[in-house]
């Protein structure tokens, strides 16, 4: 087999693959586009700009990055690549509010209050998971801290960047900072069940968050205090409470792991006692339950990122209508639809058109499900999650209409820059390989309960007859 | 809830029309039952025959659990309750080739879990036994056109056999469809058995090697019962019965060549040993592939051995890292295009409802809306042997067929009214409940 | 590993075949005594420092330094003369980062009574303890390292996150104080977790750790000095040893030195170093030409880890055995390849184990990357298997690390990163006697290393024969690995022996019942018997002589206290588990 090989393919090719793989160290920032232009004139397509209307036969202007203009019948300028779109669809790149890729560690299920770290400190650009979201026209993710503490620590927004390999490259830039909160079965699972510790029970989940949110308060007075001379020195300095002052301030934006009506209700009532006004909650499978509750939250409500039809995996999610983001939206909510688990990240668009049929929602609502909605629950509207001129070129391109079931992306454009493309890219589109390992094993199966990472790092709880148990599933 | 067509909110004219329609003509029992048979005719519709098949105007009758008849001037029984589908579309219902619906409940709770039984060896549990017609699950899959599925046993290396079951009835036993019955066999792998399996490729190697020499000693020796049960058989006064060994005679139906095996397998290196270990033990012609994620890999050799596959789910990663990103959705086509019989599994429990969207994510990644059709309905009829009940829309079939607005694989299309085993069934469940009490909650915010 | 594997276990089998006996009753094996510590190598090639050669000179050694180099030096009275015509005299290498001599305590286990606050020690925050109490001259890596040529470290406790203050460490010496040349010269730090399910279980809450303890730290130093000014009226500030220990570091005096291998590890140190901005010491960069500019942009001192990647042992199978292609991979692998269909399912294979055989050049050629990027380095040993050092820098040479830079990433890189370069680095009057005396250039196929100089001190390699044995008849015979079994009267011990090699000369390794493995010494073999000698992690050691059956041998294991029978099969040979 190997004999006929070497022939087939020629010396030239394998110049330009040891430039491409053995990066020479001053490329080395960017193994797959690093000379990948970002100046596009996308042309004849439909535009489907999720909050200006469709174009048809529309084009798009990009220039360094980013959307220049968008109207019809644009010219080049000269040195900008021209990408034939007629036929295609051209839709904002997907957010995707809740993730768990490109990260090397999810929780820090060691105690309760874990403000202090974040995940955006263990970015793993190496993710092919990264490519294989690029391929469902995903370009901005949420990565975020698992949902074993009831204050667990920060989450990170993401560009997908795929091959860049400085984890900093992949950080969006000036995207507000997040922390994630979680109610209900995990924590109490978690540290209730499996190691006799506060929290047990939704009552305690309150008090864990309601007491760490106190104390960031005493600890953001004792310094007033210190920087207006009525206190000798400081107090001790504590990370976890400086993030926690952060979120009092509004600084830091809470994304509340939760599912049930009541417990949202709960963190709703302890926000507002604490002045918190940025809230949104992940999964509330409920959410339906108390969409008018949502809607009046604060000054500008409370999002909600649901899963577009999961249910039935656990106790609190029982109850559960694959309706919910319809429910949201059609009472105001800014809803938003996720999808959570690494692997599961390449079909947004059909998760989102699942809304068409659970709940009637018009194309652009379930766009923006995937789209404006997350964006502005990550607070990072103003730069994507529509096509608009000023903001970033993160586009997806379709052979159809994104919400047809037989749609296929075509191209992937993060800050202009093609990071998917169907045509081009070859099968293997890893960064890099086990020096010390052969042709990978494949996978055989894949079961959801293996991959679900939102308990990543937690030991197992497992139920006995003999009452439950910790398994230990290592880091 | 008065109708078994719940209205839905958002074209509240055209439900109302079609209350009205429904309760002018119910009979007086159909209000209190939640299904009911006919006599139905659907008219002036188009009738998906069977895929590739389409009648562009016509009608079906629906008489008992069967197809009375169809086509284009077919005649409609006085008592018949018509229904005017002019615009609409009936589909044969849609088959799951792998699930565990109905042997679940709740995910995270042991409790609700009845797949998984203790042991590798179990082939005597069957998992038509543990089916709970009354799940949650069965209304919220049916309403997609699904009709029936496979559902099937886990654990171990024989973890019993799976049935074909239609997803209305009262009990087990109405449920099962065609009697079908597959022993089901957990082929001895050489993958990796998810993220967090870090065995060496060694420890994979001598572990698979171990446990395919174990299965071929266990089906020696169930050869050997099977033969000792039949020597029995023979000369019952004279001959002594085996030792009862409950797996071994869980076996003997498929030793005896008078069931399926449905071997599970989806690396590339364990199809090809599977196809040869059933080749040299005798039993290739009863075998059905089920899984087959890496079943593109050796197509041709699926081909040849002429043995039907049940594939996925594709809607998950590629089973390589440095597989092209859409592998999962194009293996149903390159299995097809190598020339093997094609049907679908969603592999999933609670969400067997997007079988739909499987099946469309199959016909755009290469195997066309056509084949993506036959993969749920004619394929896996044939591949489990009941092409004679169900699978299309023919006289003296049985009436397992749905209406829709629209091509069923698309998101935005709605199915209007279903119909299993002729009982024309309500599309309400616990999802569509949910909806309709809380879309316009009341009280609202305020009291 | 293997020296770990040591600590972990305490006594080896050889400890305790050593230890369970009398030894001093058989009183062989004595020392003689050393009349004089001056030493004249007379008429040596003398390479002073990379490029700079004396084709014959002497040099003369007393009192621990080096008293005179040059073709005119005079050989003292006093001097133990070493005729070395044929021997090349190089100044004493210098290992960049290492556990070398480290025995660390056996922790328990303990429960931790609150795992989300840990008390400091169960987090791995120990930046207060110094490695000088760890230190012992009987541990096995210091004498292979020595006798790769390595003559001083830079040598830190193991731990976890914060282990403690490292030292400058002779490898050779008496007692544990001679050893040390120098106490605390860095904070040891690594991005490792808490032993169990204890904070910090994860590298983001390690990072978080690390700034809260750079913060606080900060904060007390600031209250202290507050307090001297004008202690009246305040409340004394805080203290504990671990914030303390922080100070030199906060002040800049101090360097952190990591250790790691992983490119994202090595992102997330410089991104902590960035941030904190606290001197740094950066060992390891065994993926260091994943982020080589970003290396050009870090002022911190460089060691190189002397390990290397191996090739996989490939399970069955016969597509994954073809790649054997390491020589020129490049050449063949198309990154373009697409694989459509079942038809190009081989082509495939071939083509990504191509890949596979690629990127293992690409760690081969570590060195070589950054070195062309203008990086300096030393090296570091300490996931290095010292018997593999040579075999390894050649293998960077060949991939094109010039051996100067070699020989100087050896010497003066690590002696001028330490900040020792008045004192080391080069064969030059005045400087510590650490020097290595090889039989022929140090990078060399054939050369064994002949004695080494620690801080005057000589050991003496040219009895040894190398470490070879003979060999003759068929090798074939002995080749493989062998379960043995050892009677001794504590009962019967087992493990493995591993002989390697051909009829050039044989070697191999000795594996104790707790799975710790010794490299075998002067291994003999004559078509029936084999003998062999293994050095105790202990002191001491034992000559195993055997004859070899078909698949089995029988003998008997001796040590200064008496001989034990040991018989054993064979379990695999070459044949068997090479295709």
């Amino acid at each position: 087999m190997l004999s006929a090989f070497p022939s087939r393919f020629c010396f030239a090719l394998g110049v330009l693959t040891a430039a491409l793989l053995v990066a020479t160290p001053l490329q080395a920032q960017d193994q797959l586009r690093g000379d990948a232009p970002d100046d596009w004139l996308i042309q004849d397509a439909t535009v489907l700009t999720v909050t200006d209307g469709t174009i048809e036969n529309g084009d798009i202007l990009v220039r360094d990055g980013d959307i220049a203009q968008v109207g019809r019948d644009l010219s080049a300028p000269s040195g900008v690549e021209t990408y034939d779109a007629s036929g295609e669809y051209v839709m904002p790149g997907i957010v995707e509010a809740h993730q768990h890729m490109a990260i090397s560690n999810v929780n820090e299920a060691t105690n309760p209050v874990t403000a202090e770290v974040g995940v955006g400190d263990v970015l793993t650009p190496y993710d092919v998971g990264i490519y294989r979201a690029l391929a469902g026209g995903v370009t901005t993710a949420h990565v975020m801290h698992g949902s074993a503490n009831p204050i667990g620590g920060r989450n990170e927004t993401i560009k997908l960047r795929y091959g860049v390999t400085n984890p900093d490259r992949l950080q969006m830039d000036d995207a507000p900072r997040t922390i994630k909160f979680a109610l209900g079965e995990n924590p109490t699972g978690l540290y209730g069940q499996g190691r006799d510790q506060v929290p047990r029970t939704r009552m305690g989940v309150e008090q864990v968050i309601r007491t760490a949110l106190t104390k960031a308060q005493r600890y953001t007075e004792a310094k007033q205090a210190y920087q207006s001379g009525d206190r000798a020195r400081p107090p001790a300095h504590s990370e976890r409470m400086e993030v926690l002052a952060g979120v009092l301030r509004g600084d830091i934006l809470v994304q509340t792991h939760g599912y049930r009506a009541d417990e949202m209700l709960m963190l709703m009532d302890v926000f507002e006692d604490f002045g918190i006004q940025d809230l949104v909650f992940h999964h509330a499978n409920e959410g339906f339950k108390i969409a008018p509750e949502l809607a009046a939250f604060g000054d500008n409500g409370a999002g909600a990122t649901v899963f577009s039809d999961w249910w039935s995996y656990k106790f609190e999610v029982y109850y559960s209508t694959a309706y919910n983001a319809a429910v949201l939206t059609e009472n105001g909510v800014n809803a938003s639809i996720n999808s959570d688990i690494p692997g599961e990240q390449r079909d947004l668009y059909l998760q989102a058109a699942k809304t068409q049929r659970y709940g009637d929602l018009s194309a652009t609502q379930a766009l923006r499900l995937i789209t404006l909605n997350p964006a502005r629950q990550l607070g990072i509207a103003d730069r994507v999650g529509s096509i608009e001129e000023g903001k970033a070129a993160d586009l997806a391109i379709f052979s159809e209409h994104p919400l047809s079931v037989y749609t296929k992306p075509q191209r992937t454009y993060v800050d202009g820059v093609v990071r998917f493309d169907h045509e081009q890219d070859p099968d293997d589109m890893r960064l890099r390989v086990d020096p010390e390992g052969t042709v990978a094993l494949a996978r055989d199966g894949w079961s959801r309960h293996a991959a679900h990472s939102c308990l990543k790092g937690v030991t197992q709880l497992r139920a006995t007859k003999n009452g439950v148990t910790l398994e230990n599933t290592g880091r | 809830m008065l109708s078994p067509s719940r209205p839905r909110p958002l074209s509240v004219s055209a439900g109302l029309t079609l209350l009205v329609a429904l309760l002018l003509t119910l009979p007086a029992h159909a209000q209190k039952q939640p299904g009911y048979q006919g006599p139905f005719a659907l008219t002036n519709a188009q009738v998906i025959v069977a895929p590739g098949d389409t009648l562009d105007r016509g009608t079906v009758v629906v008489q008992g659990d069967s197809i009375a008849a169809v086509g284009p001037d077919v005649s409609v029984p006085s008592d018949a309750q018509a229904f005017d589908l002019s615009g609409q579309r009936v589909y044969p219902g849609f088959i799951d080739s792998g699930t565990h619906l109905g042997l679940a409940e709740i995910g995270s709770l042991p409790e609700t879990q009845d797949f998984n039984e203790v042991g590798n060896l179990t082939a005597h549990m069957n998992a038509l036994a543990a089916v709970n017609p009354s799940t949650v699950h069965v209304p919220t899959t049916r309403v997609h056109g699904i009709t029936s599925v496979i559902t099937e046993p886990e654990n171990g290396i024989l973890p019993g056999t799976s049935a074909l079951i239609g997803l209305h009835g009262y009990t087990p036993e109405q449920m099962h469809l065609g009697d079908v019955t597959l022993t089901k066999l957990n082929f001895p792998s050489v993958g990796r058995q998810g993220p967090s399996d870090d065995r060496s490729p060694e420890t994979i190697q001598t572990e698979a090697e171990k446990a395919l020499s174990k299965l071929n000693e266990l089906w020696s020796e169930a050869k050997r019962y099977a033969r000792i049960d039949s020597a029995v058989a023979e000369q019952p006064e004279a001959r002594r019965q085996p030792e009862f060994v409950p797996a071994m005679e869980g076996l003997l139906p498929v030793i005896r060549g008078e069931q399926p095996l449905m071997i599970s397998a989806n690396a590339a290196a364990d199809i090809s040993t599977a196809l040869d270990w059933a080749e040299e033990r005798g039993v290739l012609d009863q075998v059905i592939l089920s899984g087959a994620l890496e079943g593109w890999r050796v197509a041709d050799e699926i081909a040849t051995a002429d043995v039907p596959v049940l594939v996925g789910s594709i809607m998950q990663p590629p089973s390589r890292e440095s597989d092209r990103y859409d592998k999962a959705y194009r293996t149903p086509a390159l299995l097809h295009d190598a020339g093997v019989t094609v049907a679908l599994r969603s592999g999933k429990t609670e969400n067997v409802r997007n079988l739909v969207f499987h099946a469309g994510f199959a016909a755009a990644h290469g195997l066309g809306k056509t084949e993506a059709l036959r993969a749920i309905t004619t394929n896996p009829a044939r591949i489990f042997g009941v092409a004679d009940q169900v699978g299309t829309i023919e006289a003296g079939k049985r009436a397992n067929l749905f209406v829709a607005n629209g091509d069923p694989l698309q998101p935005a299309t709605d199915v209007q009214h279903l119909f299993i085993d002729g009982y024309k069934l309500p599309l309400e469940n616990r999802a569509t409940k949910l909806y309709d009490e809380f879309l316009n909650r009341n009280p609202g915010l305020t009291k | 590993m293997t020296a770990s594997t040591f600590r972990r276990y305490g006594l080896g089998l050889l400890g305790l075949v050593l230890l369970v006996l009398p030894s001093r009753l058989c009183a062989q094996d004595y020392e003689v005594p050393t009349v004089t510590d001056t030493y004249a190598l007379q008429n040596a090639r003398v390479v002073q420092a990379p490029g700079q050669v004396l084709e014959s000179a002497t040099v003369v050694v007393r009192d621990g330094v080096i008293e005179a180099v040059g073709d005119d030096a005079e050989v003292p009275y006093d001097a133990r003369t070493i005729e070395a015509d044929s021997l090349v005299v190089y100044a004493g290498f210098i290992d960049g980062f290492s556990h070398a001599g480290v025995e660390m305590p056996d922790t328990e286990d303990e429960d931790v009574e609150d795992p989300g606050n840990p008390p400091p020690d169960a987090a791995g925050i120990q930046p207060d303890r110094s490695v000088r109490p760890f230190l012992s001259p009987e541990e096995s890596d210091l004498k292979s390292l020595r006798e790769a040529g390595f003559t001083l470290g830079h040598v830190a406790p193991e731990g976890q996150m914060l282990p403690g203050a490292s030292a400058h460490v002779f490898y050779g010496g008496e007692t544990a104080d001679d050893m040390v040349l120098e106490t605390s010269p860095t904070l040891f730090a690594q991005l490792q977790t808490a032993n169990g399910y204890v904070y910090p279980a994860t590298d983001m809450a390690v990072i978080a750790q690390m700034r809260q303890l750079f913060r606080e730290a900060e904060r007390r130093q600031q209250l202290d000095a507050a307090y001297e000014r004008d202690p009246t009226g305040r409340s004394q500030p805080p203290q504990d040893p671990e914030h303390s220990a922080l100070f030199p570091v906060l002040d800049g005096e101090t360097p952190l030195a990591f250790y790691a291998d992983e490119a994202l590890s090595l992102h997330r140190i410089l991104a902590l170093h960035q941030e904190l901005d606290f001197p740094l010491v950066l060992a390891g960069l065994g993926e260091g030409h994943e982020l080589v500019s970003t290396l050009q942009g870090v002022d911190a001192p460089f060691f190189l880890t002397l390990d290397l990647p191996e090739e996989p042992t490939r399970s069955s199978g016969p597509d994954t055995t073809m790649a054997d292609t390491t020589s020129a991979p490049s050449q063949y692998y198309s990154p373009e390849f697409k694989a459509p269909s079942y038809e190009t399912v081989a082509e495939e294979e071939a083509n990504l184990e191509l890949r596979h055989a690629m990127e293992r050049q690409a760690y081969l050629k570590t060195a070589a990357t950054l070195h062309e990027a203008g990086l300096t380095f030393g090296f570091t040993t300490r996931e290095a298997d010292p018997g593999d050092v040579r075999s390894t820098l050649r293998t960077m040479i060949e991939q094109g690390l010039p051996e100067e830079t070699a020989l100087a990433a050896l010497t003066t890189r690590p002696a001028a990163q330490l900040g020792l370069d008045n004192r080391l680095g080069t064969v030059e009057e005045g400087k510590i006697a650490n020097l290595v005396v090889t039989d022929g250039p140090y990078f060399g196929e054939g050369t064994s290393v002949q004695h080494v100089f620690v801080d005057g001190r000589l050991y003496d390699y040219s009895s040894d024969g190398g470490d070879t044995g003979e060999v003759s008849g068929d090798v074939s015979a002995v080749l493989g690995t062998w379960s043995y079994t050892l009677e001794t009267p504590q009962g019967d011990l087992s493990g493995e022996v591993t002989i390697e090699g051909g009829p050039s000369g044989l070697d191999g390794t000795f594996t104790g019942p707790q799975g710790d493995e010794q490299p075998l010494r002067s291994v003999s073999f004559d078509g029936t018997t084999l003998s062999f000698t293994v050095d105790s992690p202990q002191g001491g050691s034992v000559s195993v002589s055997v004859t070899v059956e078909g698949d089995t041998f029988d003998g008997s294991a001796s040590t200064s206290g008496g001989s034990f029978p040991i018989s054993g099969e064979r379990t695999s040979s070459p044949n068997a588990t090479q295709k």
